[in-house]
């Protein structure tokens, strides 16, 4: 047996390490669907690695808070990699809440949007705008499939013990309320990371940024640290997805075979989930921007079917 | 040793006394500072209620006046002493602010501010009906007259609405001391069982209503944005924070305490019907609007209606068979809320105030780029905004934090109301998020970006005396974030005292709440990173934002009006055919103004007061200067009288 708090702090580690794998992973994704050959999966580090060296150039009309913002995010992002369980049932810390994961991923969107106003351009001005045109109907979609998986577990809000609630519920997990949330959450998912339909990740055309427009005046490490806990943005909803929606094959003893168990089982989910937003990207074009509300409010109400057919059913 | 209660009362009340007696001199420095002086003190001693009252055995102060309606009495009961300190605590750093921008008031000014003071302090501890309806008046009378300066139709609107308010509250209260006999409202021990569970019913939910009108319940919300983009900003301040502390503290020691919670759930559910209508319109509201003080007026009456909504909640739970627990924490939570929202908001209306005065501007499409210039300022403003935004580890995050978990604890029952409770979170979901976007739209337009004019350029000096309230301000939201679990275990405490509640509360915050480890987290990180990128240094320079090849200028920027335009487009049918657009063109500069007439405006109180007038005309005719009329409805009066008192 391995202490917990070990293994947690060992899982808190990977998940930051591999989150620009996953994103070089979908990229690669994408680029095969394309019959194309694509960067090597490696590339995401090696662009942070080389905006990390770099100079920076800050705009004139930047105050104090355009260079606080990117560390602050970084951070965020960082604290959150340490609430999410990964391979095993259990997170580092004890804050991990479930309250407190929604409230601070809204603490990342908006240090973002302000970066995205500091510049005083129209660039930065229109992707903070239609961020929190998004994060008015996320949010709360987000709070309501989250509080499903709480009822559903009876366990409190308590990040580290939902999983284990749930594999112990076994079949029963499978009810209407798991699925509508897990629905609900995937949409929330796809736009949460600026994504297509919601947004195009890949272009800096005016018509399309969200995410791009508001770091479109950060340069050098500000960038680097932007673009990094974008990247653990990501990993980030794909590990919650993968152990707190669908949480089966998560180890909830510390002993090897279970944590390797644990681990195979996190990494297959993950490319699971990589390859589906691949296929999605490759599959629908990016949507008008007040079309997105209609898929936005989907999520919403899937979200609130879900937890009310669970105080029904 | 402990504090005699008489002295306590005399410093606490006769220094005010003293400061509204030296406010009828002339105008004369030393008065307005002797006023000033008069007013701190008792407002340290206010601070200190919560621990000069807590080691008494009876902390209670009966007035040596004798009259017709019975005894005037006080009590500090722990929950009343705890908001009067915090209370107490806000209205200083609003005097300490007032002091250098205080040459623009008349010393009558400084008078009022004493004699508000006292009526808050005395309506928080009042325990017997007259003193509390005559302190409650007198709250709405000073603030009237403390609004002077501001637009005159608001300022009546705001006179009319809260005095009906006013009647409705003495209208209840009357009922009560009817009802029980006595005037002591502790002493009346539960109306409800005097007079039924209908008519308690009918009495909560007019005390709601009553005091809604001050907090600014849907459709009574009329008179708060006109007034407070016109008001003196210290008056403004205190109307948002202390007496909306003042109402919340009375409304629940009223229905918890002194009338008791009926068992229907139809009260709790018009209640919480009424109050998620009045979040989210305030919230909508917020997001639309370009003036500062009319967003932070929307703002106030969102947060109320939380507020008001977590009583509801608490009502419910009090009467579901689980253990008190979850009624101790949703009504922590409000009255968490409420604290939070005294400071936060004081904290935004000063800065707010401070960077009026500085540059002159009034509205958000004048203002940019205040953060290079007043880089102090911004610090705080930006603290006020988290907090207000509810980002965590503020003081904002942690009361909201308490109401979605409570509500979620309460997990699945077989009762009806469970179907309720998704549908509270996602109010305080959609609300939360809404008004969190209108205040980094606030802050963003406020100091981030470039400047819009050449006012918000260039602003004028700032003096210290008025960022040392705000600095400390801002150390209170912080403080009250980080370390919150001290403060959650003194008001449980002191509300199981108040309310004589037993209860038991397995470590539900204790569990999974942890603000200080999450800061410590969020500063490590930052820190570890900050350091890292001090040793291997890189260079930084300065550059033109980037333009598509052209010259920015100043309004070649996002607006605020089409910052939240995505918004409005997607809440179209609630925002509804209250949009317009005026067009002024004068020459040769031509400006768009967006208007979003308030429907309630429209919908409701312009159709009342058409009726009033109309009805008024109608029993006008009777007025017809013919002595003859006269002298009949005089004979009909007397008659009708005489049966009256021979009959009943």
């Amino acid at each position: 047996m391995i202490p917990d708090i070990l293994v947690s702090a060992i899982q808190a580690v990977i998940l930051i390490s591999i989150s620009p794998l996953i994103y070089g992973t979908v990229n690669k994704f994408k680029a095969w669907m394309q019959h194309r050959k694509g960067a090597s999966v490696l590339q995401p580090y090696r662009d942070l690695g080389k905006l990390f060296r770099k100079d920076e150039a800050v705009s004139d009309s930047a105050s104090w808070l355009f260079r606080v913002i990117p560390y602050v995010c970084l951070a965020t992002m960082t604290l959150l990699a340490l609430m999410v369980p990964f391979m095993f049932n259990g997170v580092l810390a004890p804050y991990g809440d479930l309250i407190t994961m929604v409230y601070l991923f809204t603490l990342y969107r908006f240090a973002m949007v302000l970066g995205g106003l500091e510049g005083g351009s129209a660039f930065g001005g229109m992707g903070s705008s239609r961020t929190l045109m998004m994060s008015v109907l996320i949010e709360p979609a987000l709070l309501l499939s989250l509080m499903t998986v709480c009822v559903l577990s009876g366990g409190g809000t308590s990040i580290g013990d939902m999983p284990e609630l749930i594999l112990a519920m076994g079949a029963a997990a499978f009810c209407p309320a798991l699925i509508l949330a897990t629905a609900s959450f995937i949409i929330t998912l796809v736009a949460e990371n600026a994504r297509i339909p919601f947004d195009n990740p890949a272009t800096h055309l005016e018509l399309t940024m969200m995410h791009e427009g508001m770091v479109l005046e950060y340069s050098g490490r500000g960038l680097a640290m932007m673009e990094l806990a974008s990247m653990m943005r990501l990993t980030v909803f794909f590990t919650i997805l993968g152990t707190l929606f669908v949480p089966w094959g998560i180890a909830v003893t510390t002993d090897i075979p279970s944590l390797a168990v644990g681990f195979a089982t996190i990494i297959i989910k993950i490319l699971v989930f990589a390859f589906a937003v691949a296929i999605l990207e490759n599959s629908v074009t990016k949507s008008r921007l007040f079309k997105i509300q209609n898929i936005l409010t989907a999520s919403f109400v899937l979200a609130m079917l879900a937890i009310v057919s669970l105080y029904i059913l | 040793m402990l504090f005699p209660v008489e002295l306590f009362v005399a410093l606490l009340v006769a220094p005010a006394i003293i400061g509204v007696v030296f406010s009828v001199f002339p105008r004369s420095r030393c008065a307005k500072a002797a006023s000033l002086i008069a007013c701190s003190i008792s407002c340290i001693a206010g601070i200190l209620t919560f621990f000069v009252m807590g080691p008494q055995p009876d902390p209670s102060y009966v007035f040596r006046v004798s009259s017709a309606f019975g005894t005037y009495n006080l009590e500090f009961d722990p929950l009343s002493s705890l908001m009067m300190s915090f209370s107490s605590f806000v209205f200083l750093m609003v005097l300490i602010h007032l002091v250098r921008s205080g040459s623009r008031y008349s010393p009558g000014y400084m008078g009022l501010m004493n004699l508000l003071f006292m009526s808050c302090m005395l309506a928080m501890c009042a325990d017997s009906v007259m003193i509390l309806l005559i302190s409650w008046e007198l709250i709405t009378l000073t603030t009237f007259l403390m609004l002077s300066g501001a637009d005159e139709t608001s300022r009546w609107r705001y006179f009319t609405i809260t005095h009906f308010g006013g009647l409705i509250i003495m209208a209840v209260f009357i009922a009560m001391w009817y009802a029980t006999g006595t005037t002591v409202l502790s002493e009346m021990g539960g109306v409800i069982s005097a007079v039924g569970e209908t008519v308690a019913g009918v009495m909560i939910f007019l005390l709601f209503i009553g005091f809604g009108t001050k907090l600014g319940m849907v459709p009574f919300h009329v008179w708060m944005p006109d007034l407070y983009d016109s008001a003196p900003m210290h008056t403004v301040t205190l109307l948002s924070t202390v007496c909306s502390n003042v109402a919340v503290l009375i409304l629940i020691k009223s229905t918890f305490l002194w009338i008791g919670v009926p068992d229907s759930y139809v009260l709790s559910m018009a209640i919480i019907a009424l109050a998620s209508v009045s979040a989210i319109w305030g919230a909508m509201e917020s997001l639309v609007r370009i003036k500062p003080r009319v967003i932070l007026a929307y703002s106030g009456m969102e947060n109320m209606s939380m507020i008001v909504l977590c009583l509801a909640i608490g009502m419910i739970f009090l009467k579901l068979d689980f253990d008190n627990s979850l009624f101790i924490m949703i009504l922590v939570a409000a009255i968490l809320h409420t604290i939070n929202h005294s400071f936060f908001k004081s904290l935004m209306l000063l800065s707010l105030g401070t960077v009026e005065n500085s540059t002159g501007v009034h509205t958000m499409e004048r203002m940019g780029g205040l953060a290079k210039v007043l880089p102090l300022l911004s610090v705080f403003a930006i603290i006020g905004t988290a907090s207000m935004a509810a980002v965590p580890p503020m003081n904002g995050f942690v009361s909201e934090w308490l109401m979605i978990k409570t509500v979620i604890d309460a997990g699945v029952g077989d009762s009806v109301i469970n179907i309720v409770l998704p549908l509270i979170v996602a109010v305080l979901g959609i609300c939360g998020t809404m008004a969190a976007v209108s205040y980094v739209r606030l802050y963003g337009f406020m100091f981030l970006g470039r400047p819009r004019s050449a006012a918000a350029a260039e602003p004028g000096r700032i003096s210290p005396s008025s960022m040392v309230p705000l600095g400390v301000l801002s150390c209170a939201c912080i403080a009250l974030g980080v370390l919150s679990i001290p403060v959650i275990y003194t008001i449980i405490d002191s509300m199981r005292k108040t309310l004589a509640i037993t209860y038991e509360i397995e470590n539900i915050i204790a569990d999974s709440f942890h603000p200080v480890a999450i800061s410590a987290v969020l500063i490590a990180v930052c820190l570890i990173l900050y350091a890292l990128f001090r040793v291997f240094r890189r260079g930084s320079r300065s550059v033109k934002t980037w333009g598509c090849g052209t010259d920015l200028d100043d309004n070649m920027q996002y607006s605020p009006s089409g910052f939240t335009q995505p918004l409005v487009h997607v809440f179209h049918p609630l925002y509804g055919d209250v949009s317009e657009l005026i067009e002024n063109d004068s020459g040769s500069t031509r400006t768009y103004n967006v208007h979003f007439k308030d429907p309630f405006t429209k919908y409701v109180m312009r159709p009342i007061g058409r009726g009033v007038l109309s009805l008024s005309e109608r029993i006008g005719r009777i007025q017809n200067g013919n002595i003859q009329s006269y002298l009949g409805y005089i004979m009909i009066a007397l008659i009708v009288t005489l049966l009256g008192v021979r009959f009943i």
